[in-house]
C-alpha cells in the first residue's frame, strides 16, 4: 500500500452525476488487484471534507502506470473530485482491501452489478479474460434508469454479454437485476456456477440469498463509510459470521454467505 | 546552530519527541506500518484494552461532519489476554515506549487490566480512558464527576507503580475540577481531550445516522475547545498533559504545547494523512530553529508562564 499524490490525466463526465478519472500512479497500477479500492482526496490541504473517499478501481494500465476510477457525486468530497481538472494532483492511498477470487473451478460466472457497483467488476472481468479465457462471463447490470448504466461499450469491447435492468424501465428489463439474473439462470442454456456481485446492500443481500438457495458460491463487494482505510479505526465494520469485520481490510470482498445482511 | 532538542519527560517517561498517536486511531501499531511505524512516535498509545473481549457497537459507526467526524466504535477490542499474545510481541520490537490505554465497565476491571499488564516489561505507562462517550457503562460514566474519576484513579494507583495518565472528557461542566481531583488521587499525567458528544441525522431516513445514535466528535472542528481546556488545566495542575483534539498541522501542535501540553497526540489527523506525525515533527523542529529555541521544553506553556 502506498500514499501518493497523483496527477489527473482525464476527468470525463460519463453521465449526469458520474465521473471517470484517470490518474498517473505507477506503484498503485503495479500492485492493484480487481476488487481493491483507493482512498481518494482532492488535496492534502483541505480539512473540510476531512476524510478521503474509498473508490474502487475500474481500470488499470500497467504499461502506462495509470489507474482509472468511476464515482458518483454523492456529497462534497466527490463533488470536489468532480471539479478537479487535468493536471491537478489528487491524494491517493492504496491499493487497499481484498481482491476478487477467480473461482477456480467455476465455468459460468455471473457478474451482478448494481449502480455504481459496476466498475470493480469490469476490472475483474478484464483480468479474468486474460487469466482464464475459457471461463464464460455474463454481466447483469441494474440501475435506477438508463443514464445510470455506464460504460456499456467497454463491456461490449470486452466481449462480455450484458443484461440490463432499470427500475424505471428506461432500458433493459424493468425491475430488479437479481430477478433478471434468475430469469436467465433458470431459462438459459446452462446455469451459472459462480456469482460475483457489487452494488447496494439490498441487492447484495438478494444475491446472498440466491447463492444460498441455489447452492452457488461466489463473492460480494461491500461499500462502507471509512475513515482510515487501513484497518486501524474500526469505523467501517460489517456484521459477519465471525463477528464484526473491517470492510477496508477483511473486505471489501467477502465470500458469499460470510456477511450477515 | 545544531538540531533543536525534541525530547520531553512525560510523567517519568523519556520520549524522543512529543508526538503520540491518540488511543483508538492507531490500533496496536501494525496497521500504519507502511506510513508511520512505532519508531516515528515519542510513545505508542494503544487502542483501549479491556479485561474481556468487547465486540463494539453495530454499524454505521462513523460519519463525517464539517471539518470533523463522529465515531461510535464502542471500544471494540480483543481483551487483555489477546493483547498480550498478539500486540505486545509486535510492539516489543521497537524502542518506543508503550502506553496502554485501559477501558473497563467497573473500577475492578480497570484495576485488573492494570495489574495484569504491570507484570509486562514492554508496558511503560497506562492511560485510563474514563471518558469514552460510546459505551453505556464505564467509560464516560467515570469521567464526568470528580469523585468517580478519583475513585478509578485511586484503584488503579494501588495496583501499579507505572506512570498513570488519565484521559479526561470534555463533556463536563468544569474540566479543571475533574483534573484536580484526578491529580489528587495519584495520577501522574492527564490526556485531554477525548471526543465531544455529538450526533447527526439522516433526513431521508428520519433517523440518527449512527446506529448508536450519538458518537464522539473529533477532528479540526473541536480544536479550539480542546486547546482552551488544555490551557485551563495546564495552569491548574502540576502533572504533565498530553494535549489532543483536532491536531492536523505543525501550527496546531505548537499551539497545544504553548498552551501547556508536554506532549501532543494525533488521532483523526492520521486518517487524513498517515505521514502527519513525521511532517509535524519536522515542522516543530523547523519552527524552533527559526524562532531561536534550542529545546522544545522552552516553549511549553509559554503563553501563560
Amino acid at each position: 500500500m502506498v500514499q501518493t499524490e497523483a496527477v489527473m490525466l482525464e476527468n470525463q463526465l460519463l453521465a449526469p452525476g458520474y465521473h471517470l478519472i484517470r490518474v498517473a500512479a505507477p506503484a498503485i497500477a503495479r500492485a492493484a488487484q480487481p476488487g481493491q479500492f483507493l482512498q481518494v482526496r482532492r488535496s492534502l490541504l483541505t480539512e473540510d471534507p476531512l476524510l478521503s473517499r474509498p473508490i474502487s478501481i475500474y481500470r488499470v494500465d500497467q504499461a502506462r502506470g495509470e489507474v482509472s476510477l468511476i464515482f458518483r457525486i454523492v456529497g462534497r468530497g466527490t463533488e470536489l473530485l468532480a471539479q478537479a481538472t487535468v493536471g491537478d494532483t489528487l491524494g491517493l492511498l492504496g491499493p487497499a482491501g481484498t481482491a476478487f477470487a477467480k473461482g477456480e473451478t467455476a465455468q459460468r460466472v455471473a457478474l451482478i452489478a448494481g449502480g455504481i457497483g459496476m466498475p470493480p467488476l469490469y476490472f475483474f472481468a478484464h483480468r479474468l479474460k486474460e487469466a482464464a479465457p475459457q471461463k464464460d462471463l455474463t454481466l447483469f447490470y441494474g440501475a435506477a434508469g438508463a443514464t445510470d448504466l455506464l460504460e456499456l461499450t467497454a463491456w461490449q469491447a470486452l466481449q462480455v454479454p450484458v443484461y440490463t435492468a432499470t427500475m424505471d424501465g428506461s432500458k433493459g428489463a424493468q425491475g430488479l437485476v437479481t430477478d433478471l439474473f434468475m430469469t436467465e439462470h433458470q431459462g438459459g442454456r446452462q446455469p451459472f456456477d459462480y456469482l460475483v456481485a457489487c452494488g447496494p446492500e439490498p441487492m447484495l443481500k438478494a444475491v446472498a440469498d440466491l447463492g444460498k438457495s441455489l447452492g452457488i458460491p461466489g463473492q460480494v463487494s461491500l461499500e462502507a463509510h471509512m475513515a482510515c482505510g487501513v484497518g486501524a479505526c474500526l469505523g467501517c465494520v460489517c456484521q459477519t459470521k465471525q463477528g464484526y469485520q473491517r470492510v477496508c481490510v477483511e473486505g471489501p470482498v467477502f465470500n458469499l454467505g460470510e456477511v450477515t445482511f | 546552530m545544531g538540531e533543536p532538542r525534541m525530547a520531553v519527560n512525560l510523567a517519568g517517561l523519556k520520549l524522543s519527541n512529543p508526538l503520540l498517536p491518540a488511543s483508538g486511531t492507531y490500533g496496536y501499531g501494525k496497521e500504519y506500518l507502511p506510513f508511520c511505524g512505532p519508531e516515528v512516535w515519542g510513545a505508542v498509545v494503544t487502542k483501549g484494552v479491556s479485561l474481556e473481549r468487547w465486540p463494539g457497537n453495530p454499524p454505521p459507526r462513523i460519519y463525517e461532519t464539517p471539518a470533523g467526524m463522529l465515531n461510535a466504535i464502542g471500544l471494540q477490542n480483543p481483551g487483555v489476554q489477546h493483547f498480550m499474545e498478539e500486540a505486545l510481541p509486535f510492539l516489543r520490537q521497537y524502542q518506543t515506549p508503550v502506553i496502554v490505554n485501559i477501558v473497563g465497565k467497573t473500577i475492578e476491571e480497570y484495576a485488573a487490566v492494570a495489574e495484569i499488564l504491570s507484570e509486562r516489561s514492554e508496558v511503560k505507562a497506562f492511560e485510563l480512558n474514563i471518558s469514552c462517550p460510546n459505551v453505556k457503562e464505564g467509560g464516560i460514566a467515570f469521567g464526568t464527576c470528580p469523585e468517580s474519576a478519583a475513585a478509578v484513579t485511586k484503584a488503579v494507583r494501588q495496583v501499579t507503580n507505572l506512570p498513570l495518565i488519565v484521559k479526561l472528557s470534555p463533556n463536563v461542566t468544569d474540566i479543571v475540577a475533574i483534573a484536580r481531583s484526578v491529580e489528587a488521587a495519584g495520577a501522574d499525567g492527564l490526556s485531554l481531550i477525548n471526543t465531544l458528544l455529538g450526533m447527526a441525522i439522516d433526513v431521508k431516513k428520519r433517523q440518527p445516522v449512527l446506529a448508536n445514535t450519538m458518537g464522539g466528535l473529533s477532528g479540526p472542528a473541536i480544536k479550539p475547545v480542546a486547546l482552551r481546556m488544555v490551557w485551563q488545566v495546564a495552569q491548574a495542575v502540576q502533572i504533565p498533559i498530553i494535549g489532543m483534539g483536532g491536531i492536523t498541522s505543525t501550527q496546531a501542535a505548537l499551539e497545544f504545547i504553548m498552551a501547556g501540553a508536554t506532549a501532543v497526540a494525533i488521532g483523526t489527523g492520521l486518517f487524513k494523512d498517515p505521514r502527519l506525525p513525521t511532517k509535524i515533527i519536522a515542522g516543530i523542529k523547523g519552527f524552533l530553529v527559526e524562532e531561536g529555541f534550542q529545546d522544545i521544553n522552552e516553549i511549553r506553556g509559554i503563553t501563560w508562564r
